[in-house]
């Protein structure tokens, strides 16, 4: 048994040993009683354990344990040994004599944390490593069930910002590490599971203005993204590497840091072990907007119809918003021509949104024997939205195999297919489709029940007012859903040569299929005619790597290690495209039911060749170099620029180690790092000019063909991001008290863009490389054990971040770069990157203002607007902190996080259009008179009244967009959960080896926020780098309330 | 040994597979050509189908929502939602579309006269007099809403030229003389291998385009005529002299036919796809009512009746009435008159997806040359009145309008007056109501006479812009041309006088019209 179980304990650390995991070598001392001893390291299954680091204390002395647990050092009687290794509990052992020894080290969680895992799934011990890493194990993850891991992952990690879209179960997360770098391409980090990269990317909703007009409903569905399709129970944990000083082995993809995920593989142990895990949520909406209840349908105060002939006023038919008059409980006519109660009729989007729940089964087997181990997991995640029809499904399965096919020669290789399918997804956007569009535009005293018949006798809708969409239309008529089967899988091999050398390869495939339909049915009332969309969106990904890796102890101080390795990547992309327009009956969605049909077919194609080469020096086990050089060659660059290289350097200095320090510190360590990443910016096929032929049908059957609006470049070069990063990390008191502090600056330069040009040009924008995007920041985490007293431990993390983000300059010609906003509803904001400002800086129309600052009024008493846009607020946040506590007492624990953001602004979509109706609460201030304060256009006070109406009107004609930009500071309470672990004894004689219960909440409120109606971290409608600073109608974000069980047998 | 051995097996199998050759391959778009590969036909097909149809919805509607209430064909119940109807500062966001595609479509029209020019691969004169034709024809529209306008630089981005200078107006009215005159050299029907399936306005018929061009220059001749008289009667003359459009079937429209696509007519796209916009815009009361007969020129006479024409250009309300909205009214005043969004009518004719649009009419041509008859040029067919009668003629024949009296009547009516100035007036008039739905020719038209007669806007129920109530004279220049050409725009502005709504063209010299407002 032991023999054969030493064989895959042979492979599973083998990687620790050959990439990272050294110790000095033994010196001979000349001494007597000394001489060489032998022992053998093993663990608590009596496994030998490999590369365990032996020290003799108070020398610089030690070796590590080769591939059979077994050491010689040269000491001598009454030294001290100290054997330690990752994941154990250190062991001391004075000599009593030079017989040969058998030492056995008993696992340790805290000491678990010493170990992450870095670029190419390398297992490494953190004293090491000379850049910020921060890791998360899986259950934390998972005590409370979110339906995207990048959901749970928010508030764990300093200097990494997370926004949801508010699009409900299934929907995407922005994940930001240490600021915006691109202007116009991508932020987001790489996502690597088991070391091999997977597609991140979400089918994103297209800009603000887009789909607007042409009641395109697709470009506004967020069908979630990479991160939502895994399994969080199968995760063992998940390391963020925050920039390119860790990932500048990672390339092209990795310069806006990485995350890694390592999944869960099968032990060897005693039978199967079996997890299952039950989880019930439920989910209500957070927050609401704030809407007022006293002011029903009119103007000036009045009814639009004062009196309908028989006395009583009327509002049937018309298209007036919430400026009526205040509610008298008497009769009136109602918008649908009803004889109703002109009174309040509550919050009724809180009568139309369900309540939601997700349901979550998850099971896992695991086993093995000394040569193999078999992993499997099942998933099953079931989400009722709290949008009415909304759903969304998931499964997943999982199957991880290692075996060790003879004694040098190991093989992994792990199968996963997702499935994952959505009805009714929510919308969000201005797209017609989106259901707060009516709840913001109609008036306050429609009732439910006057909605709920949504259609009239000839199937019609019915709307209550013009341009909008009945909310019931919505939710019974318009149809979308999809569904998603995705295959990850990967094959490694790992070859030990000699203890010095091994070589591994893999190939990974990431594989996933979306079909995606969507109907606006005729006769709706934003698009009569209706349409219907087919889509499949397929995207192949293939990643092969190999790596030789050779590391040895020179002599008693030195130990290098060097890898060379290359790498292949290949994404290809399918989408076709089937498109009905002007359907010829109503409730038929097929496509034959289509007057005009288009089809289109999108390839892509994507490769990287890489090679890259990396090497590590050691000197006594307390200063460490690692140089890293890659060479990139992108096929989205053209021929003479394909090629681009880019190195790093960092250091690591373990004071503790190196000197003799007070006993209460455990270690102290400096470390710092200088790295280059480039990158060959995202889109695909810029460097030349091309020809786009149409299949529109036209007049005449004519042809038609144009070159695209974007002119090429013909010399387009790759981006290049170089970073420094300086840090200490600081433990003392027996871990008691931890402190990690980094400072970083990286610049991106050479940024592929896309910039305007006039368009006088014929081409509308061009492809260049320019600009220089800086973001500087710190990063603090701070972690105790305030108490830990017999079975009473409490521990606390606070992560606090800053960064500064700046744009250094654009292109010489380019004054400013206009990444987002949103115009031609009424209002108009663009964001913008201009030099010395940060990327996202908020732009609009302000308050004509005085010199001395105050508001101008003209003689009606009412502002008017600056002649040109100026500057009104920045995306960017100051500051990001988190505070985790985790309490501890016999089986149960207590967790709770909070989570804020600090600084920056938000353009509030939902604040114009509730104020520009007249339904929010604000709204209902001075509707007889209203006094601004100001002075009038003679420079005296302001005396002259208006009303409210009147005021919001203005500002909505004058297109003033500062009253809405709001702070998008919050304080949230993320996190609260109590588990309680069934104590051993009483499962004695069961069937269980444990069970945990527990409770957990999620979004539970806020202790600050400022934006008015919607939660400022879900008010994105995409998670596109450059749709910032806008909140554009999502869904309301829910506070989700669950049970979870956790069994074990 | 071993170590060395492996390593270089690695490291060659890597610099194998990094085939410059297959990395290029990858790097070729499937979905495109390359640009080498184009050919003619289809950019000018392109280019004609971008400036009738845009590329989209949004900016179709900003072609009738900046244009047609300025031309008095609709009014917007919405008015803080829509720039022209309440003078607003318009280089926000409402006239970039049509400025973009315009300027798309020149850029296209050089591609292709780079194609076809003598030497060149696919050189043909025709085809080559054609795109000269109909990029004269995008210049003149540019110039007219604009004033100063890169006309020479504009449109070569495909050459490197992003920042194009600017040429005054003079110069590009000039200019677009000798283009048409170029084109007219070159228009022969003996020359083979001309565009026929992808010409979309005269399928390959040189003697029509011909025509076109000629007609094209008496409307640029025209329009300068208070400005140049001479030049304006020399050209005018030529034209005629040339031969304009001589039927509705030498019409300069798209070709008819159901297979369409997106390219129905502007109107129906409004109707159908933009059915919550089309809700913001019924018909112009000023239109109704002088087509009910229901108006008053200025020397106190009043048309002969009601227009025939009516009941097809323009729908009925849900009471069987033709009703008319007031354009440029407050966003209160329509709250405070709600039932104008049921009253209100809208468009009949044009509603229909198959229904093209049309570039220049016969119509249009008969009252171009009624005003040169009344100018006393030479070359004209007959007298302003017979041709006045026979534009209206026209338009009513082209509509499917049984020709009664009402043509008879007009032109009856025309003749007994003896005022030039009032008989200039009935034919704007006229002109005005056959152009539908052309908003930028009869917003030109009305800049340069003044008719149809738009009153200076006061009191509180009427939005006054920044124009004060006056009726913008140019549109200001794009945002987005300030911020990527600016050195050159802003040198367009200070010859102007400033990117004033109110700054007057350089054609735009009728003094006459000043007392009226």
């Amino acid at each position: 048994m032991a023999q054969f179980s030493q064989g895959v304990k042979h492979f599973i650390l083998a990687l620790m040993v050959f990439g990272s995991l050294f110790g000095g070598l033994t010196k001979l001392r000349s001494q007597v009683n000394e001489g060489q001893v032998r022992g053998t390291v093993i663990d608590e299954i009596q496994m030998p354990i490999i590369g365990a680091s032996i020290q003799i204390l108070g020398t610089t002395q030690g070796t590590i344990t080769n591939l059979d647990g077994i050491f010689n050092i040269n000491a001598s009687i009454g030294d001290t040994l100290q054997i330690s290794f990752i994941g154990y509990s250190r062991e001391l052992v004075i000599l009593k004599d030079l017989n040969d020894l058998n030492i056995q080290l008993a696992p340790d969680a805290e000491e678990l944390e010493e170990v992450v895992i870095t670029a190419f799934a390398l297992r490494r011990e953190k004293k090491t490593l000379g850049y910020a890493v921060q890791d998360m194990k899986g259950n934390e993850l998972t005590q409370a069930t979110e339906t995207n891991v990048a959901f749970a992952m928010q508030g764990r990690v300093s200097g990494v910002q997370f926004n949801r879209t508010g699009s409900g179960a299934g929907s995407s997360t922005k994940i930001t590490i240490r600021g915006v770098s691109s202007l116009t391409g991508s932020s987001s980090p790489l996502l690597v599971v088991d070391g091999v990269p997977m597609d991140n990317s979400s089918a994103n909703p297209s800009s603000a203005n887009a789909a607007t007009a042409s009641g395109d409903a697709n470009t506004y569905i967020d069908y979630g993204d990479g991160l939502g399709n895994i399994n969080a129970e199968d995760i063992e944990s998940i390391s963020v590497l925050k920039g390119p000083n860790a990932s500048a082995l990672y390339g092209t993809r990795g310069a806006n840091g990485v995350i890694l995920i390592t999944t869960k593989t099968g032990s060897q142990g005693k039978g199967i072990g079996v997890n299952y895990s039950l989880s019930f949520a439920m989910e209500n909406p957070l927050v609401y907007p704030d809407f007022q209840n006293s002011y029903g349908v009119g103007t000036a105060g009045k009814f639009p119809i004062a009196d309908n002939g028989s006395g009583i006023p009327s509002a049937e038919g018309s298209n007036a918003s919430s400026w009526g008059q205040a509610y008298d409980g008497l009769p009136y006519i109602n918008w649908r021509g009803r004889q109703a109660v002109y009174d309040s009729r509550g919050n009724i989007m809180e009568e139309f949104y369900q309540s939601g729940n997700t349901l979550t089964n998850s099971i896992s087997l695991n086993g093995g024997n000394e040569i193999s181990t078999l992993y499997f997991s099942a998933n099953n995640q079931r989400n009722q939205g709290i949008l009415p029809n909304s759903q969304f499904n998931k499964w997943n399965f999982t199957l991880r195999g290692t075996h060790q096919l003879t004694k040098k020669l190991n093989v992994d290789a792990k199968m996963s297919y997702i499935r994952s399918s959505a009805e009714a997804r929510p919308i969000g956007g201005g797209a017609p489709f989106n259901t707060m569009i009516p709840f913001l535009a109609m008036t306050r005293d429609v009732e439910l029940s006057d909605l709920q018949n949504y259609k009239d006798a000839d199937g019609l809708p019915v709307i209550p007012k013009n341009g909008i969409e009945n909310p019931y239309w919505i939710t019974n008529e318009f149809k979308n859903n999809d569904t998603r089967n995705r295959f990850i899988g990967f094959v490694s091999v790992n070859y030990d040569f000699t203890e010095n050398l091994s070589l591994s390869a893999r190939a990974g495939v990431d594989h996933y299929d979306d079909f995606r339909f969507y109907n606006i049915p005729k006769n709706s009332s934003t698009n009569p005619l209706g349409l219907l969309q087919y889509t499949d969106f397929a995207l192949t990904e293939n990643n092969l790597d190999a790596l030789l890796r050779y590391s040895k102890q020179l002599n008693d101080n030195w130990f290098v290690s060097v890898s060379a390795g290359g790498s292949m990547l290949n994404v290809k992309t399918n989408t076709d495209l089937i498109h009905g327009t002007q359907l010829k009956t109503s409730g038929i969605e097929n496509i034959s039911n289509a007057s005009i049909i288009t089809a289109a077919t999108v390839q892509t194609q994507r490769e990287i060749e890489s090679v890259y080469a990396f090497a590590q020096i050691g000197f006594r086990n307390y200063l460490f170099l690692d140089l890293t050089g890659r060479n990139d060659w992108s096929s989205a660059l053209p021929e003479e620029n394909r090629s681009f290289f880019y190195p790093s350097a960092t250091f690591s200095f373990v004071l503790s180690d190196a000197f003799e320090l007070s006993r209460s510190i455990d270690v102290w360590k400096l470390r710092g790092s200088w790295a280059q990443a480039g990158s060959d910016g995202t889109q695909l096929y810029q460097d030349r000019r091309y020809l786009v032929i149409e299949s529109t049908p036209t007049p005449g059957g004519a042809l038609l063909a144009h070159f695209p609006e974007v002119l090429p470049n013909l010399d387009l070069r790759n981006e290049l991001t170089a970073s420094i990063e300086l840090g200490m990390d600081y433990y003392m008191f027996l871990n008691r008290l931890g402190f990690q502090f980094t400072y970083y600056n990286a610049v991106t330069t050479d940024q592929i863009m896309i910039s305007p040009i006039s368009a006088t040009s014929g081409s509308r924008s061009r492809t260049f490389n320019a600009g220089e995007v800086q973001n500087q920041g710190w990063e603090l985490t701070l972690s105790g054990k305030p108490v830990v007293k017999n079975e009473f431990q409490w521990e606390v993390q606070i992560n606090l971040s800053r960064n500064r983000n700046s744009v250094l300059e654009l292109d010489d010609d380019v004054d400013e770069l206009i990444i987002g906003g949103l115009t031609g509803s009424g209002n108009s904001v663009t964001v913008k990157a201009i030099p010395g400002q940060p990327i996202g800086t908020i732009h609009g129309r302000d308050f004509l203002k005085d010199e001395n600052g105050n508001i101008i009024l003209d003689n009606k008493g009412l502002p008017s607007a600056t002649s040109d846009d100026v500057i009104l607020g920045t995306a960017q946040p100051d500051y990001l902190a988190s505070l985790l506590n985790t309490v501890t007492w016999k089986g149960l624990s207590l967790n709770f996080l909070i989570e804020s953001s600090q600084g920056g602004e938000i353009y509030s979509e939902t604040k114009f259009r509730m104020d520009f109706s007249g339904n929010s609460m604000a709204s209902t201030d001075g509707r007889e008179f209203l006094l601004i304060d100001g002075v009038n256009e003679e420079g005296g006070i302001n005396t002259q009244q208006t009303t409210q109406e009147k005021y919001m009107l203005n500002i909505a004609s004058q297109n003033i967009a500062a009253p809405y930009i709001e702070d998008a500071s919050y304080i949230a309470l993320r996190e609260l959960s109590i588990g309680y672990q069934l104590p051993d004894k009483w499962l004695k004689n069961s069937l269980f080896r444990g069970v945990r219960i527990s409770a957990f909440g999620r979004n539970l409120g806020y202790l600050q926020r400022h934006l008015t109606h919607v939660a400022p971290e879900a008010a994105m409608y995409s998670t596109r780098t450059t749709d910032i600073g806008i909140e554009y109608l999502p869904l309301p974000m829910t506070r989700n309330i669950g049970v979870k069980l956790n069994v074990e047998f | 040994m071993k170590t060395k051995i492996i390593s270089s097996i690695i490291l060659s199998c890597l610099i194998a597979v990094s085939c410059s050759e297959r990395l290029e391959e990858i790097n070729l778009d499937p979905n495109r050509l390359e640009a080498d590969a184009a050919v003619p036909g289809p950019l000018f097909a392109k280019s004609v189908t971008l400036a009738l149809h845009k590329e989209n919805f949004s900016q179709l509607l900003e072609l009738i929502a900046d244009f047609g209430p300025m031309a008095h064909y609709f009014a917007t119940l919405y008015p803080s939602a829509f720039a022209a109807d309440s003078y607003y500062d318009l280089k926000e966001w409402s006239s970039f579309g049509y400025w973009n595609i315009y300027w798309q479509s020149v850029g296209l029209c050089n591609d292709v006269l780079g194609l076809t020019e003598p030497g060149a691969e696919y050189e043909n004169s025709n085809n080559n007099a054609m795109a000269r034709v109909w990029k004269v024809y995008l210049m003149h529209k540019l110039t007219d809403v604009y004033g100063d306008i890169p006309y020479e630089e504009g449109g070569y981005s495909g050459d490197g030229l992003i920042n194009p200078v600017y040429n005054t107006q003079e110069e590009v009215y000039y200019d677009l003389f000798d283009q048409l005159d170029q084109a007219l050299l070159d228009l022969e029907s003996e020359v083979p291998g001309g565009f026929t399936t992808q010409d979309i306005i005269y399928n390959g018929d040189i003697a029509r385009w011909r025509r076109f061009a000629s007609s094209l220059k008496l409307r640029i001749a025209l329009r300068m005529r208070h400005v140049e008289p001479g030049v304006a009667q020399q050209k005018a003359e030529e034209a005629l002299e040339e031969g304009i459009l001589s039927s509705n079937a030498d019409n300069a429209q798209e070709i008819s036919g159901d297979q369409r696509g997106n390219f129905g007519s502007p109107i129906y796209q409004i109707t159908t796809n933009l059915f919550a916009y089309s809700q913001s815009f019924k018909a112009s009361e000023d239109l109704v009512e002088y087509m009910k007969g229901n108006h008053l020129y200025r020397d106190g006479g009043a048309p002969s009746g009601e227009d025939p024409r009516l009941p097809i250009l323009i729908d009925e309300n849900a009471n069987g009435e033709i009703v008319g909205i007031e354009n440029g009214h407050t966003a209160e005043y329509y709250t405070l008159h709600p039932e104008f969004a049921t009253e209100g009518s809208w468009f009949l004719f044009h509603n229909n997806q198959y229904e093209p649009v049309t570039i220049m009419s016969y119509a249009e041509c008969l009252f171009l040359e009624a005003e040169a008859a009344l100018l006393g040029y030479s070359g004209t067919s007959g007298t302003a009145a017979e041709l006045f009668g026979a534009g209206i003629e026209a338009s009513m024949q082209y509509l499917g309008v049984d020709t009664s009296s009402y043509a008879a009547d007009e032109e009856a009516l025309f003749n007994a007056l003896a005022d030039d100035e009032a008989r200039l007036e009935r034919i704007i008039y006229q002109k005005w109501i056959a152009l539908f739905p052309d908003p930028h020719e009869a917003w030109a038209e009305q800049r340069r006479t003044g008719y149809p007669v738009v009153v200076k806007r006061t009191g509180d129920d009427f939005e006054q812009g920044i124009t004060q109530g006056t009726i913008p004279n140019r549109i200001p220049y794009p945002e987005g041309e300030l911020n990527t050409n600016y050195t050159n725009v802003n040198a367009a502005r200070e010859n102007q006088g400033g990117d004033d709504m109110l700054n007057k063209l350089w054609w735009d010299r009728n003094t006459l019209q000043d007392s009226w407002e």
